[in-house]
């Protein structure tokens, strides 16, 4: 014989409302936040998988935020040369008047004085409180700025007064020869400016240029240290002319000044040029990286949504399925409770 | 035959229906009762003609013993998935997804262990590209901290749920040593009775119900002796109660911290649980909690100690120089600091710290991360960094290729043997949710099991309200005919007494 018991009547359509209103309340919070109710108890082993995929998403994001710092330090690195290399051709052509009118004015004189101390200022250049151009060296003034008590300065009248026993401004200074001058130029004056001894009295910078992982494993060059050929060689140049241009020397010490700055000035316009090609190919390189960073990042995005969240279309189609088992479930439950013998009995 | 003897027979089925309305109205009575088993009332008629009514209790040993092992079933699944729930807080995916998919913020990976390591990547990748910035050198700092007290606070977590486990054992062990006691007076109740034939149907639910309650702290087996007593068992073969209750004992441990080992369930000097138990219960809340205890919250804790020790390492300082300075803790640091810890060192996730030599809020320099020299600024030898240069990136971008190189851990920890500690990390919240995936199915199919049991059970021996009303009925006309026989009866007698006179 088939026997019910009251209770298991009542209890099935007690147990099943409970699982529906479960199930509902966990489509509701899934509708909100889009994402699985209990996203680890769904994914279970898989978990790794998304915590994954969120690392990588955090690490690209910080990527892309790191390179807006070296693209903002490239562009302010690329004004800065292009100031650079204007003022040196200017600088250039105004020697080359110079020489083919028979030699060195006071108004060139100024104007190497005046170049020296646009570039030191474009060199001194600070972004957000690095100084771009001190290599990694970036807390401090990279160039010390040419001043009468400045070390560069002392420096350039010591070695000047123990080649010559003279002031680079006293009228004896007419005496020296050209040959003289020339060996004093290409020697201990050219010295002051190498690459192991500009630091000592010209520029603070590290050689070490900042490098910045651009995308994950690449490592590029993103800033360019005041230390440079180009830069060293317009010191050099702007130094002498200051210097050494004045008209108490003679006409041949003279030549020799304005050919070996001349010399030095086109083969810096030069090493500018490389130097700027190659902050433009680190700007590229930068721009490829962000571009790369932000597909991938579009990618991930898409993975976490396909691992973790729900499809809402599947979800309002399933809560109206819920709500009508409910309504079906509660109508059963009332229509049972009013079959009772109780309900007969006279 | 004669009219005295109809009146007799119709009294004797007053009687008899009365036994029967008394049986009907206790099994409406008992409806809603789940302990209550439906009593059956058969009429015989004994050689005389005369009815009489016979009560038998309805039950079904197989049915009831199936209820007995799926709740105890039922219990350990759900304390085991009930403890990995309480740890899965320390990992909090559902939320950690929906930040990233509200996509505002993508940096914001949740609040796991591996997460906040992924934070702490990015912020070290940040501050690598610019290390004069402090601003990000804080920022690196700060989800150190965050990561630091991340693996603390896990740990005391891990902790919080084992000394919930433990205490939770121990009120199992009292209630289960309060209701053998109950068993004892039940049990000896029906022995009487059984002998003396006396009805003892009531005890017999007594018994059931005492049994059921039972059956959710410990696997139980029950044999029914000649004389109507019962012995009890555990699951696994240990007496709990032969004609007197064993005195199942079990001291608490006031403080779990890692490493802490509880003590186990003793049944008659015989433990039930733990590693020396050659006897170990199989199911119910103790077993269940047991493991909790004892092997599930033990390998997390494994795993949150291989985090430390991962991080530690990474981390770590020497010497720059090429000379002999040992290498020391460097940004995260322990207790047991200069020396470094050993894979997994057991307390060290909660001992981990942020290096006060790094935090300028107490005394330190946010320069010495840059530099190298965290675990010990005073040795030169640790200082990367000769020149002071305040853009010097080769230490951190260092740190950076040591967190994404592949490091060994504990095979037998759960989580993956070897790899980054990023991915090592991953693979223990994939522990952790696989784990409590499969104890919550378990626990979800042993409940739906205890259910289907309840109900085959209910339907065997519960009592369905229209049954007994309609048997009312059946009793009101029988009732009615047998009072309609006296009556005619009286009738007859009156007639022929009036004819008499």
């Amino acid at each position: 014989m088939v026997y019910v018991s009251s209770p298991s009547i009542t209890s099935v359509s007690r147990q099943n409302v409970l699982q529906v209103q479960s199930k509902l309340s966990d489509a509701q919070s899934e509708l909100a936040s889009g994402v699985y109710a209990d996203v680890g108890l769904t994914l279970g082993a898989r978990s790794s998988q998304l915590v994954a995929l969120q690392q990588q998403q955090a690490s690209l994001a910080t990527y892309q935020t790191n390179n807006t710092l070296a693209t903002t330090r490239l562009s302010s690195t690329v004004t800065s040369l292009d100031s650079i290399r204007t003022a040196a051709s200017s600088f250039l052509s105004a020697l080359t008047t110079a020489s083919s009118s028979g030699g060195l004015t006071t108004s060139l004189q100024t104007n190497a004085s005046s170049s020296l101390a646009a570039m030191t200022s474009a060199l001194n250049i600070s972004v957000s409180g690095q100084y771009i151009f001190g290599g990694i060296n970036t807390a401090v003034q990279p160039v010390t700025t040419y001043t009468s008590t400045a070390a560069n300065k002392t420096a350039i009248d010591a070695a000047f007064s123990s080649s010559f026993g003279t002031s680079q401004t006293s009228s004896s200074a007419g005496s020296i020869s050209g040959t003289d001058m020339q060996s004093f130029l290409s020697g201990s004056f050219a010295s002051m400016f190498t690459a192991s001894n500009f630091t000592t009295n010209w520029s603070s910078a590290s050689s070490t240029p900042i490098s910045s992982e651009i995308s994950s494993g690449q490592t590029i060059n993103t800033s360019v240290s005041a230390n440079e050929a180009p830069f060293r060689q317009l010191s050099q140049a702007y130094a002498m002319v200051t210097e050494f241009g004045g008209s108490n020397f003679g006409s041949a010490a003279s030549a020799a000044v304005l050919s070996a700055a001349t010399s030095l000035v086109s083969s810096a316009i030069n090493n500018l040029t490389t130097l700027q090609a190659g902050v433009g190919i680190a700007q590229t390189a930068v721009s490829d990286a962000d571009t790369a960073l932000s597909t991938q990042s579009d990618i991930l995005s898409t993975q976490v949504d396909a691992m973790a969240g729900v499809n809402q279309t599947d979800l309002s189609t399933s809560i109206a399925t819920l709500q009508t088992q409910l309504n079906a479930t509660y109508s059963v439950t009332a229509q049972l409770q009013k079959l009772s013998l109780v309900n007969y009995l006279g | 035959m004669g009219l005295s003897t109809t009146l007799s027979i119709a009294q004797a089925a007053l009687q008899a229906n009365a036994n029967q309305t008394t049986v009907v109205s206790k099994n409406i009575a008992g409806v809603n009762d789940a302990g209550y088993s439906r009593r059956i009332a058969s009429l015989t008629t004994q050689a005389d003609g005369i009815p009489t009514v016979t009560v038998s209790r309805s039950s079904n040993t197989e049915l009831f013993n199936q209820l007995l092992s799926s709740t105890s079933d039922a219990q350990s699944a759900d304390a085991l998935s009930s403890g990995l729930d309480a740890l899965e807080q320390t990992v909090n995916l559902t939320s950690s997804a929906s930040n990233s998919e509200s996509s505002t913020d993508k940096t914001s990976v949740g609040t796991s262990p591996a997460a906040l390591l992924a934070s702490l990547t990015a912020a070290l990748t940040s501050y690598a590209a610019a290390p004069d910035n402090t601003a990000l050198g804080q920022a690196f700092l700060s989800d150190a901290k965050a990561l630091a007290s991340k693996l603390n606070a896990a740990s005391t977590t891990v902790q919080t749920v084992r000394k919930q486990a433990d205490t939770d054992i121990a009120n199992a062990v009292t209630d289960a040593n309060a209701l053998l006691s109950q068993f004892t007076a039940v049990n000896t109740a029906i022995v009487t009775g059984t002998a003396t034939g006396a009805d003892i149907s009531d005890q017999q639910d007594k018994r059931d119900s005492i049994l059921t309650a039972l059956s959710k702290d410990m696997g139980i087996v029950t044999t029914t002796n000649v004389d109507g007593s019962m012995s009890i068992y555990t699951d696994s073969g240990v007496t709990l109660f032969d004609r007197k209750p064993n005195t199942i004992t079990f001291s608490p441990t006031t403080t779990f911290a890692d490493g802490t080992t509880g003590n186990a369930v003793v049944v008659a000097g015989i433990p039930i649980t733990g590693s020396s138990s050659v006897m170990p219960l199989a199911s119910g809340s103790i077993a269940g909690l047991t493991g909790l205890r004892d092997t599930t919250t033990v390998a997390y804790q494994n795993q949150l100690n291989q985090i430390a020790s991962g991080l530690v390492t990474v981390f770590a300082d020497s010497d720059q120089t090429g000379g002999s300075a040992a290498t020391i803790p460097g940004l995260f640091t322990y207790s047991g600091s200069p020396a470094m810890p050993s894979t997994g060192q057991t307390g060290l996730a909660a001992a981990i710290t942020v290096n006060a030599n790094a935090d300028p809020s107490k005394g330190g320099s946010l320069a010495r991360m840059r530099d190298g020299n965290v675990g010990d600024p005073t040795n030169a030898a640790y200082n990367a960094n000769t020149t002071g240069a305040a853009a010097f990136s080769t230490r951190l971008m260092a740190l950076g290729t040591a967190l994404n190189t592949a490091q060994t851990f504990d095979a037998t920890s759960g989580a993956a043997a070897s790899g980054t500690l990023a991915a090592y990390a991953g693979s223990s919240v994939s522990w952790l949710e696989a784990s409590r995936s499969t104890a919550t199915a378990t626990s979800t199919s042993a409940s739906a099991l205890v259910n289907q049991a309840t109900t085959s059970l209910s339907n065997s021996t519960g009592v369905n309200l229209d049954d007994q009303l309609s048997q009312m009925l059946d009793l009101e006309h029988s009732y009615s005919a047998s009072a309609e026989l006296m009556s005619t009866v009286k009738s007859m007698f009156g007639s022929l007494i009036s004819a008499m006179q």
